[in-house]
């Protein structure tokens, strides 16, 4: 499964393992359709959003929840909930000023008493949520001065918190829940059926593994949503979503692959929108389990020997973007557009490992001192995508006389046994961005290192360590800004991975569909304002 | 006296001149097959499926993961004959190469679960008591535990190849050979000729290797012929899964949910993995079955 | 009797060796929380202990044996739901598809068996041999897939997946327009494994003395396959059907439920087990023993009841 809630996540992708991918349409009905089906490959684990981590499940909260705040498709924060806030001078202090529009499916007004107890259950121990690890370090204190001001106190400067981890924060009816023991909240039946929400839709109904039904909320404190009834359909199988779409079953695929694209352009009644996603999918290096990638020369020809156009042309079908950094190309106050990137040139690359003395031993392997060019390619099975570039990686690298053997195992495994620990030697996966803060030091920062951290490919620079500390507790944007600048270079100079693509989603839907605006961030990203015809 | 009756002493008279002309046991076994047409077809065509498979590396016009980035999913030409795969790959060739890998799963895997399966059978039918009733009860355990979680326990240990995936599917699947065996040696047990051989002194393992065996081999042969053709399915079900033979090695699962993928795209390709595992399973079970016929020693026709 | 007594130590054995089984899988139910770089390790080390994953196996084993004693199914790692309420959705779904399925399997097994037999080598038996073959070989999830091509997609006849037209009124047309995909591929993947049995069964017993001496009395045919033959040749058949009917029922169908979308066990399985789901999986095995158990049971007691020259000491 994979985690979608803040900031940057490993993507699944894999068609049964996790579910990127999804879709929805309405009813064919001859007059004004009421409902519209979207589909998806996975079901949501639950719906209570203080507990939630599937990619559905978030799904269907942006639709019966309403946060403080939302993220626009471009990366601006937009309020919601809250109508506006402030940050205190010593950038320890954030207030939020609550609408009072806003109130519970059951009349109830939506009060930042609310807010705290939502937060309060997070940070309990005992609660065993997930946010737990994420709010835990950071956040001191939530209070509520006023039934609408919500005050969040941070332990020392943050900059990522408001962009990054606090985005889309939903509470939980304090009035509903406040009775039940803070240790059963998890397995409590709010999370099965959520009948007391505040966002556009409410909930009807949960058939696991099939279906899950929201209609209009009457009570809404927004503009009503304009689609009356929204069916959230599972349907495993990509070819036979794609099937539904045709037989008019679901009426919205959140992602279309590739190859289907040009089959789903041919059915009837269906418009198809591609976008950038916020996702990135790399060849990672591991420092500590294979010695030879300490050498600049030896990472600088991998990157020199793999055709990169050649994988967004043939295995995502140009369905994706040339990456060569972790920032995202739409954040663009951090986005460095100068920075450069590997492009193919296998003739450099055999140059620059000849240069740095490797050669082709007696097994056809370039060796030096011993020590052979030869290391396990790792990637999760189920994925076609990452199947096939860890394929075409290995035959790249064979005709410069590197040998790769690609390991495709099993997603649990593969992120317990070898990611976690760090012990692997180069694999090749995504990272989904669900935040527009383009702060990434959990992943390459040395204070990251396995088994706590994230950083699982050990890697150590200065300057990206030194800079990591600048952007994280530095407010300022344009310092901010400079500092990813920074990073970026330094990793164009010392690659920790081979930054492949950022990947782009194309959706389907039905044709009478108004108002949809496709968001890296938020699938159903202002979903109250969609019509259909 | 009716048509059936007739009919039945022709056999046996037929049966009587047979056994005068000190017709040779594997003979008569040889003649019974012949008379199923389609098990004879299907063993000849099964024949060229394997020799076609045996001799990939000199039939194969390129090597199975030579891939060609300019010519992905190419349409049929001459230079490709069944054209390329996403990567592609001549799939022609890779198809040749899959072969290997899975009429070698196929057969292996059946191979272990017959053997490991007579072996159980017989011990648990022949010896009876405690005996029989520990070993099925186990058949039952195996029979319940998921071995999907085998698959996975593997994994923690072994990189999963065809090898071991092999060495899973087989240990997984013998549980209803050995209810057979065991069945036929409770039948055999009283009958007159292992009396016989009793009361001239044989003992225990004679008994078991020269009387029960051989006359309980038949459905075994029998089951093990269909067991090839499981192992084969099951091969392809565990790729559809994420949990079969992962690429680049080729085997006609894999390619068959490989190409599911692109079933849009290049219609055609999912046919080409998709007839060599039911050509193959279909002529396997036809042989099984005329193998069921042919040992069946009542069956004298 | 003794027969059932031994069920328990064999349910037993069941549970330690599926309890290993599923705890020494690597990866875990909370891998995917890491992945956040927001939770830290020790984050997941505290809900392993939260969740009793970081005590002794043994130990463990004790705690989920007695809640089994009790009943009690425990709760999804997946979202907290009560496992309960996972099956309780997930098994009549599956009993329906599958129940279905079994029962046209046997309403046209026993005819193409016993007429394949009765008339060896005829054009009956070899249309029946090559139907029955043809769907044995052929792996489910390409037909089903297939099957949804044609259908559903050139000919927009019938749904792609799903069980029901979502909220549509209840209507059994609407239920069968839903089944036809899935029960054809089930069926004609299947039907193979019982008739064939049957065939060689009735084969088998067709030429016994005692249906050759009923013959040379002057029995009627017809009385002879349906009285005599069939009830012998049905021996064999009820062990075959007691070892696959229940199972298939309770265990379901994970690749035709994964291709036509149909929420059953089978499903349910593979999701948990892909998502180490420990709870959801030891119930399911759990059940699916049972079911195993019970179907040799009967298997063995129904032995007495078709021949009763056999008794189950």
């Amino acid at each position: 499964m994979q985690m979608l809630r803040r900031g940057a996540v490993i993507a699944a992708g894999a068609v049964l393992l996790a579910a990127p991918m999804g879709g929805a349409v309405a009813f064919a009905s001859s007059s004004a359709p009421s409902t519209l089906t979207i589909g998806n490959i996975g079901d949501a684990d639950t719906l209570d959003p203080i507990f939630s981590t599937s990619v559905p499940a978030l799904d269907i909260e942006q639709m019966i929840f309403t946060p403080l705040y939302t993220v626009s498709p471009h990366g601006r924060l937009v309020p919601e909930d809250a109508t506006h806030w402030t940050v205190s001078s010593n950038n320890l202090t954030y207030t939020f000023y609550l609408s009072k529009a806003y109130h519970w499916s059951d009349g109830q007004p939506v009060t930042a008493a609310d807010y705290v107890f939502s937060m309060d259950v997070i940070l309990n121990p005992k609660a065993n949520a997930p946010g737990y690890g994420t709010y835990q370090p950071i956040i001191k204190s939530v209070t509520a001065p006023s039934p609408y001001v919500l005050q969040v106190t941070l332990k020392s400067p943050t900059a990522p918190f408001l962009a990054g981890d606090f985005v889309n924060f939903y509470p939980i009816p304090k009035h509903i829940l406040d009775k039940v023991p803070v240790s059963k909240l998890a397995t409590n039946s709010y999370g099965n059926d959520p009948t007391v929400t505040d966002g556009p839709y409410k909930f009807v109904a949960w058939k696991h593994n099939d279906y899950i039904e929201v209609t209009a909320n009457p009570n809404y404190g927004g503009p009503p949503a304009h689609i009356q009834n929204i069916v959230y359909k599972i349907v495993p199988d990509q070819n036979t979503l794609v099937a539904e779409l045709r037989t008019g079953q679901i009426q919205f695929d959140e992602g279309v692959p590739p190859q289907d694209v040009a089959e789903v352009k041919k059915f009837a009644g269906i418009d198809l929108k591609r976008f950038t996603n916020a996702e990135y999918v790399y060849m990672g290096f591991n420092f500590k389990y294979f010695k030879p990638f300490d050498s600049l020369a030896v990472r600088q020809a991998i990157a020199y020997g793999i055709n990169r156009k050649a994988i967004v042309k043939d295995v995502v079908l140009g369905y994706g973007q040339l990456a060569n950094g972790t920032v995202l190309p739409s954040v663009k106050w951090a986005y460095d557009p100068n920075i450069k990137g590997y492009n193919y040139h296998p003739n450099r690359a055999a140059k620059l490992l000849a240069a740095h003395g490797w050669k082709v031993d007696k097994n056809g392997i370039l060796a030096k001192n011993g020590q052979e060019l030869a290391f396990t390619l790792m990637t999760n099975a189920g994925n076609q995508v990452r199947d096939e570039i860890v394929q075409i990686i290995q035959q790249e690298l064979a005709k410069l006389h590197i040998k790769v053997t690609p390991d495709i195992i099993d997603f649990s495994t593969l992120v317990t046994n070898y990611v976690n620990p760090g012990k692997f030697q180069a694999l090749v996966l995504g990272w989904q961005l669900t935040a527009p803060d383009p702060d990434v030091s959990s992943i390459f920062d040395v204070t990251q290192e396995p088994p706590a951290g994230l950083n699982v490919g050990w890697y150590n620079d200065p300057i990206v360590n030194k800079e990591d500390q600048i952007e994280i507790h530095n407010l300022n944007q344009a310092v901010r800004a400079k500092a990813f600048y920074k990073i970026q270079e330094e990793m164009y100079k010392n690659p920790p991975y081979v930054f492949l693509y950022y990947a782009q989603t194309v959706t389907a839907f039905t044709s009478n569909l108004r108002g949809y605006v496709p968001s890296p961030f938020l699938d159903f990203y202002n979903i109250q304002n969609w019509s259909l015809k | 006296m009716s048509a059936v009756q007739r009919e039945a002493l022709e056999a046996d008279r037929r049966a009587e001149a047979e056994l005068l002309a000190y017709e040779t046991e594997w003979q008569a076994v040889w003649r019974r097959f012949r008379r199923h047409r389609m098990a004879l077809v299907a063993a000849v065509v099964l024949s060229l499926i394997a020799l076609s498979a045996i001799f990939a590396p000199l039939i194969a016009p390129y090597p199975p993961d030579h891939l060609d980035l300019s010519a992905i999913l190419a349409s049929p030409s001459a230079a490709h004959p069944l054209g390329t795969d996403q990567l592609g790959r001549d799939v022609l060739s890779r198809l040749l190469y899959a072969g290997r890998v899975s009429l070698a799963v196929g057969v292996s895997a059946a191979f272990i679960a017959m053997v490991l399966g007579t072996l159980v059978g017989s011990i648990s039918g022949y010896l009876g008591g405690v005996t029989d009733t520990l070993l099925m009860r186990f058949v039952d355990v195996m029979l319940s535990v998921p071995t999907l979680f085998l698959i996975i326990d593997a994994e923690s240990f072994f990189q999963v190849n065809a090898v071991m995936l092999t060495a899973l599917i087989g240990f997984t699947s013998w549980m209803g050979v050995s209810r057979l065996v065991r069945g036929q040696f409770l039948a055999l047990k009283s009958r007159e000729f292992v009396e016989a051989a009793r009361a001239e002194g044989a003992r225990g393992w004679r008994i078991v290797t020269h009387h029960l065996l051989p006359n309980a081999l038949a459905p075994v042969i029998v089951n093990g012929t269909l067991s090839v053709g499981v192992a084969i399915i099951t091969e392809s079900a565990l790729s559809f899964l994420g949990f079969g033979i992962q690429p680049p090695t080729a085997s006609w699962g894999n390619m068959l949910s490989q190409f599911q993928n692109v079933i849009y795209q290049q219609p055609t390709l999912v046919l080409y993995p998709g007839i060599m595992i039911f050509l193959t399973v279909l002529c396997v079970n036809l042989i099984g079955d005329g193998l069921r016929d042919a040992l069946d020693p009542r069956l004298r026709i | 009797m003794r027969r059932v007594l031994q069920s328990i130590p064999t349910l037993l054995i069941i549970m330690i060796a599926t309890f290993a089984l599923v705890h020494l899988a690597p990866g875990g139910p909370f891998a995917y929380l890491v992945l956040n770089p927001h939770i830290n390790r020790s984050e997941v080390l505290r809900l392993e202990a939260a969740y009793g994953l970081n005590l002794p196996l043994p130990i463990q084993f004790i705690h989920w044996f007695w809640a089994m004693v009790h009943l009690n199914f425990g709760i999804s790692f997946q979202g907290g739901q009560q496992v309960a309420t996972l099956i309780g959705a997930a098994l009549p779904n599956t009993l329906l598809l599958v129940g279905i399925s079994l029962c046209i399997i046997l309403l046209i097994s026993f005819p193409i068996g016993i007429l394949a037999a009765v008339k060896q080598y005829s054009v009956a038996d070899y249309t029946a041999t090559i139907l029955s073959f043809g769907g044995i070989s052929i792996p489910d999830f390409w037909l089903g897939l297939m099957l949804m091509i044609v259908f559903s997609i050139s000919l927009n006849w019938l749904p792609a997946g799903g069980m029901l037209t979502i909220g549509a009124p209840f209507s059994i047309w609407d239920r069968i327009r839903y089944l036809i995909l899935p029960v054809t591929t089930y069926v004609l993947v299947n039907q193979a494994y019982f008739s064939r049995y049957i065939r060689s069964s009735m084969l088998e017993v067709v030429r016994q003395d005692y249906i050759r001496t009923a013959r040379s009395k002057g029995v009627r045919e017809r009385v002879v396959i349906y009285k005599h033959a069939l009830r012998n040749a049905m021996i064999p058949v009820a062990t075959i059907f007691g070892l696959t009917i229940l199972p298939s029922l309770v265990g379901g169908a994970v690749i035709l439920e994964t291709v036509f979308a149909w929420p059953g066990m089978g499903r349910l399985y593979y999701q948990s087990a892909v998502s180490r789901d420990y709870p959801t999986i030891l119930a399911i095995t759990l059940i699916a023993a049972f079911a195993v158990i019970l179907g040799n049971l009967l298997a063995d007691l129904s032995y007495g009841l078709l021949d009763p020259r056999v008794q189950y000491d």
